[in-house]
């Protein structure tokens, strides 16, 4: 049995908040200008997408599934899990997951959230898929990832961190894939910052001093379930947050920076719990991907939560 | 699959009002803008009628209660299954209570977007990976909260009262009561059978004497079959209701807990075995 991914359906808004535009609604920094100049030179850093005022949600999960469904059939799909960070995103009884799957007759098909590890919430999914297919006779499983805060400019902005930006992606995960084959997934907690946004300056601290541990760890758990080392990783596919991230990463653990996958990051920034689905869609869209490749797909949610998943192209 | 999960322990919790309410412009600004896309009135009226009952502090005092009788420490899955949102909006309670209660070999998540249908849902996905992982113990708590910032008949023209129910799992264990079979179906693969065809079919494939199942559902699916007796729920979509139910009315061997979701077009079974000639709840 080879569970992998055999298409992948996005969608990013046309629609581009610039860097400044972001930093002047939200921060309260003095110097605005040097913020937004660290922000582009030191993160490369730019802009990030924003979905009209009034499209709602459903919208914009629904037009990843319909980029999906232009390359592949969904008819053999027996599950879909929609993976979110955001924990409130529509008023009770919405049947959020019913208005997206409906207009194509998904709507019948067994589906549930998964949640609570913020932008890392995809990874936990994913172990959920290994179990299904390994224990069902599914043939198809369908990952839906979607959040967007196009109404609440102090949501996209981390300051002088990170931009964040609303997307979709649905990724199909077939049993007998031939390429995109999922080799391990896991997720790391460090409980220590379960406060999350409420953690004061101290504990902020704190969690960035351990951040760059906890994403070690994180990508240690996967690769030790798949019996391999960083050095196997030919390509890490990141979480956009920024360049920085990245660059320390790589210099403490001596992985080579242009491993790093962070095309995305300066037209993007950060997606929520689509990042690593979106670079990869992009990296097979510039066929930047060789058959026998290695990459590792990473996110982290606030919380702390590392989710990461090893696949072979 | 035929894993089955022994129930080491329940509790069920109805919440007063612990806290007052407390206005946070963040909040109310998050609540009015999402419900104007949504086309739903924001009144903050309703915010302020509710109890205030956050998911951590519901948590808390389940799992408080559940660890004055069991060591924690070794629980390897904590679930949370909801339906209602937490009225903290930003919180990962799951993570938060991973860390207060120390369960350190435990991960987690919640299961949401599902419904009435989620405790079904969930004790299949405990099953699955307890099954798959090779764990032991898991813990799956189901919260109802009804603090919200707009007017639903369905919560506003009834007396419902902020509600938990957790359970401690165990998979390795004979203990009873125990989950001896979830069914998640859709109507398409049943092919067609009435609601009271398909469980006289799993009563018959799990060897359980009419008289000794008592079939816990919704008013709307009442059966006709008066052999069969039946605890009738609301038709509200919570999750807590029919565990409730079972705490207060199983009295029999077998207790099938159900859910027949027209709209989505499923069915839903937990079917239960009592600990032989008591009463469990």
């Amino acid at each position: 049995m080879n569970i992998g991914i055999t298409g992948i359906g996005v969608y990013i808004p046309e629609r581009m908040q610039q860097a400044e535009e972001l930093v002047n609604l939200v921060s309260t920094a003095d110097k605005k200008r040097s913020e937004v100049k660290m922000l582009k030179r030191m993160h490369h850093l730019h802009q990030t997408p924003i979905v009209d005022e009034d499209q709602p949600l459903e919208e914009t999960i629904r037009l990843a599934v319909a980029d999906l469904k232009q390359h592949v059939t969904l008819d053999q799909v027996d599950l879909i899990l929609y993976s979110h960070a955001l924990l409130t995103q529509v008023p009770y009884q919405h049947d959020l997951l019913y208005k997206v799957l409906q207009p194509f007759g998904l709507e019948n098909i067994r589906r549930y959230g998964v949640a609570q590890l913020n932008c890392a919430s995809p990874f936990a999914s994913m172990q959920l898929i290994q179990d299904y297919m390994d224990q069902t006779e599914a043939r198809q499983v369908l990952l839906l990832c979607g959040d967007q805060t196009n109404l609440y400019p102090k949501a996209r902005y981390v300051m002088r961190s990170l931009l964040i930006g609303d997307a979709a992606t649905a990724v199909l995960f077939s049993k007998s894939a031939e390429t995109n084959r999922l080799l391990a997934c896991s997720t790391h907690f460090d409980d220590r910052f379960s406060e999350g946004i409420y953690e004061d300056d101290q504990q902020v601290r704190f969690f960035n001093e351990q951040y760059q541990t906890n994403i070690f760890s994180g990508i240690q758990k996967t690769l030790a379930k798949a019996n391999r080392k960083l050095d196997d990783v030919d390509y890490i596919l990141p979480h956009n947050v920024n360049r920085t991230t990245w660059r320390t990463f790589c210099q403490q653990y001596d992985f080579p920076l242009e491993r790093v996958v962070m095309d995305l990051i300066p037209q993007l920034g950060h997606t929520y719990t689509t990042d690593s689905q979106l670079v990869l869609h992009d990296c097979m869209e510039k066929q930047r991907l060789n058959k026998g490749d290695t990459y590792l797909m990473i996110a982290v949610g606030l919380g702390c939560f590392v989710g990461s998943a090893l696949f072979e192209y | 699959m035929s894993v089955s999960l022994s129930i080491l322990d329940h509790r069920l919790h109805t919440y007063g009002r612990e806290r007052s309410y407390e206005h946070d412009a963040r909040i109310v600004d998050f609540h009015q803008t999402l419900l104007g896309l949504y086309d739903k009135e924001f009144d903050e009226q309703y915010l302020k009628q509710g109890a205030q009952n956050t998911f951590s502090h519901m948590g808390e005092v389940l799992l408080s209660r559940l660890q004055t009788d069991h060591d924690l420490q070794d629980v390897d899955l904590l679930v949370l299954g909801h339906c209602t949102p937490d009225i903290n909006i930003w919180e990962a309670v799951v993570n938060r209570l991973i860390y207060q209660f120390d369960l350190k070999q435990a991960t987690g998540f919640a299961i949401s977007d599902r419904g009435g249908g989620t405790p079904y849902t969930a004790l299949k996905v405990i099953r699955q990976y307890m099954h798959h992982h090779g764990k032991r113990k898991a813990v799956l708590l189901l919260l109802d909260q009804f603090t919200l910032p707009n007017y639903e008949p369905v919560i506003h023209q009834t007396d419902v009262q902020d509600t938990g129910f957790v359970m401690l799992l165990d998979q390795e264990t004979d203990h009873k009561p125990k989950v001896i079979q979830v069914d998640t179906v859709s109507f398409k693969e049943y092919g067609g059978l009435s609601l009271e065809d398909w469980i006289d079919a799993q009563r018959k494939k799990l060897h359980i004497a009419k008289q000794d199942l008592l079939v816990i559902n919704h008013s709307s699916d009442r059966l006709a079959d008066p052999q069969v007796e039946q605890v009738l729920l609301p038709d509200q979509d919570l999750v807590v209701p029919p565990l409730k139910a079972w705490c207060d009315h199983a009295h029999k061997p077998y207790t099938l807990l159900c859910h027949y979701d027209q709209k989505r077009q499923f069915l839903l079974g937990v079917w239960i075995q009592a600990e032989e000639g008591e009463v469990c709840g």
